[in-house]
């Protein structure tokens, strides 16, 4: 059994704690708490080839201001979800930026942008062109719902694999 | 050949002889001759050698001495760094051992003179428990524990990962896998708002009754939650088991990728620090000096107002103290009417007290010393005075070496397990019929254990259902024995094998035995 750190970074709002509490609890709520400081969750996963994981889940208060970030919530992390909200186009700039940052700290880590609230499509600003772009900075990217659940699994699945596979935190 | 030029006439002599010892001879010489003792020779036989010069009077070691010391000095001198880095983990260590072993001595030689108040004290606990109601034990524990570590949890100190925990039966709480990191966020955090310096680390954090005591070292944090205020004791267990966790897992921690694997058996070091210790340790002496001069003023006083004791009832208190089990009458001495028992006395036995009322006698004139001991008439498992009989208590043994093994995860006997449980009930029958007779009712608990590290819900209902699992088959072979057994899934807390190595292990602790309990039908 192996045990790995993950952390979900974003502006507020976009909706790092619904993701985790869907992936985790598999429930949602609309009710917004701001989280505050960070909390930790844990979900253990057997990947398809049978190994044994278990994510420590790092949920992280929003900041607009990545730079005062507190560089302990991060330290020893094998991987990372940057989390954007689709309805809110400044979410994806930000979400770029955060993503650029983590690189440099942590050229080693895995990660996944994460476009939340697919479920209200309808209302995106956000275009194909912009996630293109995104695509660039990093290796992977969902859309996803916390409401309906869409790609949610996929998402934590996909990166826990990636991240099991490291011989190093 | 080459023996017969320098012997001539050697076979001649040697013709007498058995063709064995012909051989011996001609082998010895040769090797007598030959003398090739090569470097690649000695070096095979070098280690031999050495400690078979060392047997005995150590003449090699003695030998020795002054070269090994011309050789560490020159190291020394040349690369310090090497030996002290080698050497670090045991001098700590030993230098601590040396102060404790001091303070040890030191508070065992104050305490053997003390020890005898704690006799008096736990006559006035007796008394408090019979007048407030509370178990005796109970009292005993509140007064007598000061502090107690009830979980230990290692944590990677960069990713705040848990690596194992260990904690005291049948303490249950939040995940440990999300409290682990969590500490060192809040630690983090206490850190952070008070602006201490880096090298300042936040070592202990209160909060109700509860310390969480933490150590640092170079990978790995060790936290303990210890009820109450912990000691210097807790502390320095804690620094002993980072050092030694550092010392065989420094090279896992270097390599750390989140597996937990090559963590495996590190329980046993964690649990040296499940400790507790007793509130009478360091503030003995007042108590001591009070009780004894009470003791002490009681006596005169007795010994001032009371007449003379009729020679009688003393006669008949002694014997029937005597007679009580776990009260011994080691001395009486009369003098001006007043007697002075000496006693030995089982904290399990009934007060001396009671006994007196019992043959109507007032232990006012009387001065009780009682010293504490043990008495083989009382065992732990049987609160009754009469000794267990040895036919059930053998019926037991073998009923305790039963074990029956299930498959992972599921109450499923594993296969070829019939007889097993065919004779564990036979013997169950046996037991109760036997101990009826004897005027002992018995019953058995069938305990269901399970594999792993961790005391979770998972644990705990694996083991419940396989202690069920068993209970229905006796139900099977013999419904009269449902009304003995009970019943029980303890989890990992009395596995068969308390650290596990092996998938072996893990299929032995896969498992239910069995434990009888006798009480005497009163
Ligand atoms: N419709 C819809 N609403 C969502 C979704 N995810 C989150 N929300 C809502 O968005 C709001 C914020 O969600 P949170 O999960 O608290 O966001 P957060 O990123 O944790 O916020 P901070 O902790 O303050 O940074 C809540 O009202 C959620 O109900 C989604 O996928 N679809
Ligand atoms: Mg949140």
């Amino acid at each position: 059994m192996i045990k790995k750190k993950l952390c979900l970074l974003g502006i507020l709002g976009v909706g790092k704690t619904s993701l985790i509490k869907k992936y985790v609890q598999n429930i949602f709520s609309e009710n917004y708490l701001v989280t505050v400081g960070v909390k930790v969750d844990k979900k253990n996963i057997v990947l398809p080839d049978g190994q044994e994981v278990v994510l420590i889940i790092w949920d992280m208060e929003g900041q607009d201001d990545f730079r005062n970030f507190a560089d302990s919530y991060l330290r020893g992390l094998s991987g990372y979800f940057v989390v954007a909200d689709g309805t809110r186009r400044e979410s994806l700039s930000t979400a770029k930026s955060i993503a650029l940052t983590m690189k440099n700290m942590f050229p080693n880590a895995e990660s996944t942008f994460l476009i939340n609230k697919a479920d209200l499509k309808e209302q995106w600003k956000t275009t194909e062109a912009d996630i293109i772009e995104l695509n660039f900075c990093n290796s992977s990217c969902y859309k996803t719902s916390a409401k309906t659940g869409e790609n949610v699994e996929e998402a934590f699945v996909d990166i826990a694999a990636r991240m099991a596979k490291k011989d190093h935190v | 050949m080459s023996d017969e030029k320098e012997n001539p006439g050697l076979d001649e002599r040697l013709k007498d002889l058995d063709p064995q010892e012909i051989y011996n001879i001609k082998a010895l010489m040769k090797r007598m001759q030959g003398g090739n003792i090569t470097p690649v020779a000695v070096g095979k036989t070098l280690p031999e050698a050495v400690l078979i010069g060392d047997e005995g009077s150590q003449r090699l070691s003695k030998s020795m001495t002054g070269i090994t010391e011309r050789s560490i000095a020159a190291s020394v001198e040349e690369n310090p760094e090497a030996l002290t880095t080698a050497l670090f983990p045991i001098i700590g260590s030993a230098i601590r051992k040396a102060l404790e072993k001091f303070l040890a001595e030191f508070m065992d030689s104050m305490n053997r003179g003390l020890e005898k108040t704690l006799s008096v004290k736990r006559l006035q606990w007796r008394y408090e428990s019979i007048k407030t109601g509370v178990p005796y034990l109970e009292i005993v524990l509140r007064e007598t524990i000061q502090y107690r570590v009830e979980h230990v949890f290692l944590i990677h100190k960069k990713t705040g990962i848990l690596i194992k925990d260990v904690s005291i039966e049948g303490k249950t709480g939040p995940d440990s896998d999300m409290v682990a990191p969590m500490l060192s966020v809040i630690r983090d955090y206490i850190k952070d708002s008070m602006a201490l310096k880096k090298s300042e680390e936040v070592d202990s954090i209160k909060a109700g009754a509860h310390t969480i005591m933490v150590e640092d070292g170079p990978y790995a944090t060790l936290a303990l939650f210890v009820r109450g205020n912990a000691d210097i004791k807790a502390r320095t267990a804690a620094q002993e088991v980072l050092e030694t966790v550092h010392l065989r897992y420094g090279s896992v921690f270097k390599a750390f990728s989140g597996n937990m694997k090559p963590f495996d058996g590190v329980e046993s070091l964690l649990k040296r620090c499940l400790i507790s210790q007793g509130r009478q340790s360091e503030k003995k002496k007042p108590v001591y000096a009070i009780s004894l001069l009470s003791i002490i003023l009681l006596a005169f006083l007795t010994f001032g107002i009371l007449g003379i004791v009729s020679g009688q009832s003393r006669k008949a208190l002694i014997k029937s103290l005597d007679a009580e089990p776990g009260i011994v009458v080691v001395s009486s001495k009369t003098l001006f009417g007043k007697t002075k028992l000496k006693l030995l006395q089982d904290p399990r036995a009934k007060m001396a007290q009671d006994v007196a009322s019992s043959v109507k006698t007032s232990l006012l004139r009387y001065t009780l010393v009682s010293e504490p001991y043990l008495s083989p008439l009382f065992s732990d498992s049987m609160p009754a005075n009469k000794a267990v009989p040895e036919e059930l208590l053998a019926l037991g043994r073998k009923l305790a070496e039963i074990v029956l093994y299930f498959e992972q995860d599921s109450d499923e006997l594993r296969t070829g397990q019939e007889g097993a449980v065919r004779e564990a009930g036979n013997i169950l029958s046996e037991l109760i019929g036997k101990s009826a007779a004897y005027g002992f009712s018995t019953s058995v608990d069938i305990v269901g254990h399970a594999a792993g590290n961790v005391q979770d819900e998972a644990a705990l209902l694996i083991s419940d259902i396989r202690a069920k699992k068993a209970f229905a088959l006796f139900a099977e072979i013999n419904t009269h024995l449902v009304n003995y057994v009970k019943a029980l899934g303890l989890g990992i807390s009395e596995p068969l094998v308390p650290i596990e190595l092996t998938e072996e292990d893990r299929i032995k602790n896969r498992s239910v035995t069995f434990k009888a309990i006798f009480e005497q039908i009163k």
